[in-house]
């Protein structure tokens, strides 16, 4: 949020923002009800009918939460002006409000940057509230449990917190990314990546350090069939250091350390199937939601992995 | 001996400082050569990359032993050697057609 904070006159003193600004704990349900000043769409007034030489003569915070926004294309220019700093201005007016002669400070182009930042987030939450609405009254052939689990879903996304990063999963990834399950959006490697994430750590958690209980191991990175089909098509580098670790994955699976493996794999770029091999019992469980055949390209790589 | 004790030995045999090459292969074979600093974010690695071939970085995956670099991540972070490979992988999207 600070991105566009550089000098210290247009940064808003900690007290003012935390009044001015929703706090990030804030959840969806009570950010979509904090209100966003109305914003300008055109104006006639150029940028300098914004600017003062005059120190700020605001007293009142709380009033510049209802003073109208201008476009924003003009607070960009302002923010521009000011920010080089070769004029020297000390405060910014609104001619929008009539018989207003408050000056207000400079900091206030930055609330109304940041509050561009929130009305999009705003936009974005909102749209997926209607969404996850819409899939609960569009309950016709969905069974009891995936009924449960939209309604489950719904009130989750009620409690999250409207912005800052994703819990519970490695690597730095904004809360936002979580809702494209509430969707019919397309998935990318990045959330595959997160389910068998968790898928795993559930195996593990259950794992018995038993020979006869299955001992599962799942290939987190959907990239991983890529990798191996590289390995195939170069077998000089195969035996390399680079391919340590695919050589110990195969030995692991041979020497029976797992018994069973797992992962995602994608397929033409934009497709998901799910692909088991079984030790065991010598299978291949492959899911595919279109029910076409496993393609040759799979198999071959499979084959390695045994050799 | 404690993790502890074993790590700084370990700190003290590998200068942190000494720069390793690092080869960065695409999954068409073209290779980029970078040399950096064992404790140089490997982020900062990503982002020459990106900018080098023209791409978003937020489009390409980069893979050290089979697994995702995470940004946080550092050569000595994930015990790399002079002269590892980084794979490099386009992000990879699937769905229904509607």
């Amino acid at each position: 949020m600070g991105s566009f904070q550089t000098r210290s006159f247009l940064i808003i003193p900690p007290d003012i923002a935390s009044t001015l600004l929703p706090p990030d704990t804030l959840s969806v349900s009570e950010f979509l009800n904090y209100s966003i000043p109305p914003q300008i769409l055109l104006s006639e007034y150029s940028i300098a009918d914004f600017l003062s030489n005059q120190d700020p003569s605001a007293v009142d915070v709380s009033e510049m939460q209802h003073l109208p926004m201008p476009p924003k294309s003009i607070v960009r220019q302002i923010h521009q002006h000011i920010s080089e700093g070769s004029i020297h201005y000390r405060s910014i007016i609104s001619p929008y409000v009539s018989n207003n002669t408050t000056r207000y400070p400079l900091w206030i182009v930055i609330y109304w940057l940041q509050l561009e930042d929130i009305s999009t987030k705003q936009k974005f939450w909102s749209k997926l509230q209607t969404e996850s609405e819409k899939q609960l009254k569009r309950q016709k052939n969905q069974s009891a449990e995936t009924k449960s689990l939209l309604r489950k879903a719904h009130n989750h996304l009620q409690a999250l917190p409207w912005t800052g990063p994703l819990h519970g999963v490695r690597g730095e990834t904004s809360i936002d990314k979580i809702t494209i399950y509430l969707t019919k959006e397309w998935l990318a490697d990045d959330h595959i990546h997160h389910i068998l994430e968790l898928i795993n750590r559930e195996l593990e958690a259950t794992m018995m350090p038993n020979m006869d209980k299955p001992r599962f191991i799942i290939q987190e990175s959907t990239h991983f069939l890529t990798l191996m089909g590289q390995a195939q098509e170069n077998p000089s580098t195969y035996h390399t250091t680079s391919y340590d670790w695919l050589r110990h994955l195969g030995e692991s699976l041979v020497g029976a350390v797992y018994n069973q493996f797992g992962t995602v794999i994608n397929l033409g770029g934009n497709h998901w199937v799910a692909c088991i091999i079984d030790f065991r019992k010598e299978t291949i469980h492959y899911g595919d939601s279109l029910g076409k055949p496993i393609p040759t390209v799979s198999e071959a790589a499979v084959s390695l992995s045994k050799s | 001996m404690s993790d502890e004790e074993q790590n700084t030995q370990d700190i003290k045999a590998e200068d942190p400082n000494a720069p390793i090459n690092v080869k960065v292969v695409s999954a068409s074979g073209e290779e980029v050569f970078f040399k950096i600093k064992r404790s140089t974010k490997l982020s900062k690695l990503q982002g020459a990359y990106a900018s080098k071939v023209g791409k978003d970085v937020s489009s390409i995956r980069f893979l050290y032993d089979g697994s995702r670099i995470q940004d946080d991540d550092t050569p000595s972070s994930l015990d790399m050697e002079d002269n590892d490979t980084i794979d490099v992988m386009v992000e990879q999207v699937g769905g229904s057609r509607s």
